[in-house]
């Protein structure tokens, strides 16, 4: 049966065994919506704003480990999914936006809702298509998965001009057996030469932390990254993208590492004699300044993008690999060498880490003591929620300080449950990511914890939320301003809050909840916190809207002291340095 | 210090502009750039010259290659290589830039009253 572009695009997304589409329709989409419209396997989800759909497809892609789907039209459509790209590049996550295009005799001319989307796109995706024969649509769907799904991945866009779709030209549908581009291996093994050199450094450290990152749970390897800390016993550190790759729980776990990392986790790296970085790339949030990062560490790093090696801190031996292979070959090698591990100095060294946790570690009781001032205390929401689901729930987040409070007060024992934008940091992200979440996994707790500053950034997808039932728990953590610019303006210029604060602006978010036809509820007292989140947990079938008014001078410790700092380098509370 | 990379890459619309708007997303800039189709005409071949730190081109040569287009990046400056200028030059009547020309074993294309076109090459 021969079929037209936009039923080809369909079958193909079927073929790869895409569930949801999450898009918004437009001229230059219309013979695609034409096509989901005939066929039941993808369902398609319509979001309000195009800017929800990439970040629902990205959210749904970070807990599955499956590629997400945006569709939008040209144009303005394609604009608006510029920023979920970038979110979803920044973090390697695998995203296929598909965007409509005018007619290709239109190109160039500045015709109605014309954009160059590929142009436009290329600095932040891992490649684009632009459809030029209708009958490569299917292979260049099978190729785009592909690259998002393998080596490093990353966010792909397809550019489909509406003749492409044309519903009167038809042709035969042919899926390859295999993708094999002569330009693109990503498949890389770990040279054994280099995981002998690993092994020798690694076990004859005296100091070593294990720093791991977003890559362990992209490249699926935290049970790899637990065996190996079962025979290293290693204090392991993760970074914000990385956290749920090793558990919170476990007795090594420092907790995050960098800008806002625990005292023990920064110290550590500081102090190393070998640092274990692995999917890992040494961001700026992390190293603090690079010259006097680790000065007595040797680095061993692992990643599967040899551009990440090197980049920004020197390795001394770099292993380019899958995280998972280069791990499983460097627990074989460990199991084989004779080198002995130095019991005694690890000993030393895990007990100087517990000495560290023990005089500026985070307090994981704060919602046990009675708080001095009379309002709610951040950290406080975020550790009530994490009893009241028993750690349990898929977390999402905005960005700014209510993210930092969630990553150092939540523990994170599984990967993929901390769902939040590290590298581009997109306020507006935690609300569609949540639908993402909720539409893979409908019968678990899933919790966007956010800010009244970026909730307001994708709000309206609160709609979509009604239209297809998707019953989240929002968490907002209200201190009517916009907490880590707030943050950053007492400490570093005066307490002069330009542009920061709108108090007397913000809306009713109770009332703005039941508009959309939610619950909505309001926390004012650290009394009723644990109540109330509770009552809202219990409604299994509703999104309830918390609105949870917190102490607006709080600030987030530790916090590295920049510039010119090093790791070892931090404020651990208002005025005091460690 | 100055570097010459050879870039190996498919001959499809918009692959040059991948790898040219790599540049300047990461902060370098390129000096040449002379680009032609090569083999059977799928493939093309980019020489770029630019000027950068060790460190720099391998962290330049390290993100081309991440490009999906691109095939093989060689920085050709390290190893041994040949390296010529070629000039084709339109001039208004000149003893004195005919001279130079010649002395280059310039060949000339073109002369009327007016101008000339010649051309030369060789060393840097």
């Amino acid at each position: 049966m021969k079929l037209s572009g936009g039923d080809l695009l369909m079958r193909a997304l079927k073929d790869e065994g895409v569930k949801f589409i999450f898009g918004y329709p437009g001229g230059a989409a219309l013979h695609i919506y034409d096509s989901i419209f005939k066929q039941k396997a993808c369902e398609h989800i319509l979001v309000r704003h195009e800017q929800g759909a990439t970040h629902a497809a990205d959210g749904y892609s970070r807990a599955t480990g499956k590629p997400g789907v945006a569709l939008v039209t040209s144009g303005p459509g394609a604009t608006n999914a510029i920023t979920g790209l970038a979110t979803a590049y920044m973090d390697s996550i695998p995203l296929i936006v598909i965007s409509g295009q005018v007619q290709s005799h239109l190109i160039g001319t500045d015709s109605f809702q014309e954009t160059d989307m590929i142009g436009i796109s290329r600095p932040i995706v891992k490649h684009s298509f632009i459809v030029q024969n209708t009958e490569d649509i299917p292979r260049i769907v099978q190729e785009a998965f592909h690259i998002a799904t393998t080596g490093r991945p990353g966010p792909v866009v397809i550019d489909i001009p509406k003749d492409k779709t044309d519903p009167s030209q038809l042709y035969e549908y042919k899926r390859a057996k295999e993708i094999s581009l002569r330009s693109y291996q990503p498949r890389v093994l770990p040279h054994p030469g280099q995981i002998k050199k690993a092994c020798k450094k690694i076990l004859s450290a005296e100091r070593p932390v294990i720093y791991a990152g977003g890559g362990v749970i992209l490249g699926n390897a935290h049970k790899e990254l637990i065996a190996l800390n079962k025979i290293l016993k290693a204090p392991v550190t993760n970074t914000l993208m990385g956290l749920g790759s090793y558990p919170a729980k476990d007795k090594h776990f420092m907790g995050m590492l960098g800008m806002h990392g625990t005292y023990q986790a920064n110290m550590a790296m500081h102090n190393a004699d070998v640092i274990i970085a692995i999917g890992a790339r040494f961001d700026d949030r992390i190293t603090n300044t690079p010259s006097l990062f680790a000065p007595n560490a040797r680095i061993v790093h692992i990643d599967v993008d040899p551009a990440s090696i090197s980049k920004i801190i020197n390795a001394d031996i770099p292993i380019v690999g899958q995280v998972r292979e280069s791990l499983n070959a460097l627990i074989k090698e460990i199991k084989r060498s004779k080198i002995k591990i130095d019991t005694e100095a690890l000993e030393l060294w895990n007990q100087q880490v517990a000495q560290w946790k023990e005089k500026h570690g985070l307090d994981h009781e704060l919602y046990l003591k009675k708080n001095k001032s009379q309002m709610i205390l951040p950290q406080v929401v975020v550790q009530e929620l994490y009893h009241a689901t028993n750690g349990n729930a898929w977390v999402t987040s905005d960005v700014g300080q209510h993210q930092m409070f969630v990553a150092q007060y939540y523990h994170f024992n599984k990967p993929r449950r901390w769902v939040n934008s590290g590298g581009l940091g997109t306020m507006g992200f935690g609300l569609p990511a949540a639908m993402g979440v909720k539409l893979a996994y409908p019968k678990d707790e899933v919790v966007c914890v956010t800010g009244e500053g970026s909730i307001q950034m994708c709000i309206q997808e609160l709609s979509t939320c009604l239209q297809y039932n998707l019953p989240i728990k929002i968490i907002n953590i209200n201190n009517e301003a916009l907490g880590m610019v707030r943050q950053w303006q007492d400490m570093n210029y005066g307490g002069r809050y330009s542009a920061s604060t709108y108090s007397d602006s913000l809306p009713d978010f109770v009332n703005l909840a039941r508009s959309y036809g939610h619950v909505g509820m309001k926390v004012t007292k650290q009394s009723q916190l644990k109540k109330t989140l509770e009552k809202a947990f219990a409604m299994k079938d509703r999104l309830v809207f918390i609105d949870v008014y917190v102490d607006p001078n709080e600030h987030v410790y530790p916090m590295l002291v920049s510039p010119n700092g090093s790791m070892k380098d931090m404020w651990i509370k208002k005025n005091t340095k460690a | 210090m100055k570097r010459i990379i050879s870039i190996l890459i498919e001959n499809k619309s918009g692959a040059l502009a991948r790898v040219v708007g790599l540049f300047h997303q990461r902060g370098y800039n390129i000096e040449t750039l002379n680009v032609g189709p090569v083999f059977d005409g799928s493939y093309s071949r980019m020489s770029v010259t630019t000027r950068g730190s060790e460190n720099d081109v391998e962290q330049i040569t390290k993100q081309i290659n991440k490009i999906i287009d691109v095939i093989k990046v060689s920085d050709l400056t390290e190893g041994d290589h040949h390296e010529y200028e070629f000039i084709l030059i339109k001039f208004k009547h000149s003893e004195k830039i005919q001279k130079i020309l010649k002395s280059l074993n310039g060949k000339i294309h073109e002369k009327n009253q007016d101008i000339m076109v010649m051309s030369a090459w060789g060393i840097i």
